[in-house]
């Protein structure tokens, strides 16, 4: 139950720091994908079914509130949750550059699936545009901030996992 | 917490929420009501919050560009004194011709007639969470008499149109948007063309303008509003300029861009017009 909470509050300050200090800023061009990032790294940490729950609720959130059909997002967030969870069973979770690496890979999928079903299936054959101009400014933007969110991420999980294990001995 | 047959258990959890959202992205689809529902819920609680990180983000980069602009403006101010001793002799020049240009309009009676509509204030509060979409987010909805399919404008220009209304928020998107249609015409001749939102073109600040007569008199720099012909567009609403008119490969429309009026990249307060377009159905 507190895990649900703990997720809920970090799912919800991402999207918020994506949409609004972000998108409505006009700080940047580029939204760096946030919720990507929490996704791919709760799935990298903690295993399949934790990564695959904060992508569904994260594509949720995102789809309620801007796509045209509920579960786009929530499906490939889900999918890029469930995956990094399947190679966090492979790799150290340590390894220095693996959060680079698992960014990249999961932003290159996710690009490339927005891509294909709302962009190629209306006729958007360009793909060169679209990858130099929308997916590669947001994989460098969504990168850069991996490094420091995924640190933070990781350190938020190593406190509140002595949190809840502290409170669990008061109980017994 | 994670028995024994963990191995097996999440393969088959996963399969259930791919099915769950393949249902979810059908039902979405094919019920709007579904869709609005459970919309109007999350936003209504997340609303506040979201006002709320706005303002910092705005001022945050207010404070940014201020700095910034300082020094720009002090450069400007020299060049725009200069400008203005320039301007001030084209003025009186323009001025008599403006009287000239006010006889000639009533011999022809040719004033453009602007219709009157009632609008109610708006600011953007999110944009898309992506890169790929262009809709934002307005702090007004259901409550304040915001519909589906409203027109909204921005800078004297039309911005989109309401695709999704909650209590308190509303999804507009964007003409500039990709596939996004708009019947048009020219101020001068009537004459119809369409509008298209694309993303490629986007980046240069510009939208398509298609679909014209090949005989039809529009030229580059014409005036472009909404068409009397469009079923969810008011009419006379000013989109934009031609630019780059050319003769399709087909030999029978010409097409070309348009440059908008509105920037649809600095948007803040929009209005959004309440006036339905009446289509007689």
């Amino acid at each position: 139950m507190k895990r649900v909470l703990f997720y809920t509050g970090v799912i919800l300050a991402g999207f918020m720091l994506q949409n609004n200090l972000f998108a409505a800023s006009n700080l940047i061009d580029t939204v760096p994908n946030i919720l990507l990032i929490i996704t791919f790294a709760f799935g990298f940490i903690r295993g399949t079914v934790d990564g695959m729950l904060v992508g569904f609720f994260s594509g949720l959130l995102a789809d309620l509130f801007f796509g045209t059909s509920i579960g786009f997002y929530a499906l490939i967030y889900m999918l890029i949750g469930y995956g990094n969870g399947l190679l966090g069973q492979v790799f150290y979770t340590e390894f220095i550059n693996m959060p680079v690496i698992l960014c990249t890979l999961s932003e290159i999928l996710f690009s490339l699936y927005v891509y294909v079903f709302s962009f190629l299936l209306k006729g958007q054959t360009n793909i060169l545009f679209y990858i130099w101009k929308v997916m590669l400014p947001e994989l460098v933007y969504t990168v850069l901030m991996t490094l420091v969110i995924y640190k933070f991420l990781l350190w938020l999980n190593a406190r509140f996992a002595k949190m809840t294990k502290r409170s669990a001995k008061k109980f017994v | 917490m994670k028995n024994k047959d963990s191995r097996i258990r999440p393969k088959h959890f996963l399969l259930v929420l791919i099915g769950l959202c393949l249902i979810l992205i059908i039902v979405s689809t094919v019920s709007s009501t579904v869709n609005n529902g459970v919309r109007n819920v999350i936003n209504t609680v997340l609303m506040p919050m979201q006002r709320g990180l706005n303002q910092v983000g705005g001022f945050l980069s207010g404070e940014i560009e201020s700095v910034a602009e300082l020094k720009r403006v002090q450069d400007e101010n020299t060049a725009l004194q200069e400008e203005v001793e320039f301007l001030r002799a084209e003025n009186t020049q323009y001025q008599l011709q403006l009287a000239e240009l006010e006889q000639y309009r009533e011999l022809l009676d040719m004033k453009e007639q602007y219709p009157d509509y009632d609008t109610v204030g708006a600011h953007v509060i999110g944009n898309n969470s992506g890169n790929w979409n262009k809709t934002v987010l307005i702090d007004r909805g259901s409550n304040d008499g915001i519909q589906v399919n409203m027109n909204v404008i921005a800078q004297g220009g039309l911005v989109g149109i309401v695709t999704s209304v909650t209590l308190n928020s509303a999804t507009v998107r964007m003409i500039a948007d990709d596939g996004c249609n708009v019947g048009a015409m020219s101020v001068l001749s009537k004459d119809s063309c369409i509008v298209t939102g694309n993303l490629e073109l986007y980046e240069e600040g510009k939208l398509r303008l298609e679909k014209i007569d090949k005989d039809a008199d529009i030229q580059d720099d014409y005036k472009i509003v909404t068409g009397n012909t469009s079923s969810l567009y008011l009419p006379g609403i000013l989109i934009g300029y031609a630019q780059e008119l050319q003769i399709d490969a087909n030999h029978l429309t010409k097409s070309g861009y348009l440059v908008p009026v509105v920037d649809f990249n600095h948007l803040d307060a929009v209005l959004v017009i309440t006036t339905l377009k009446e289509t007689g159905e």
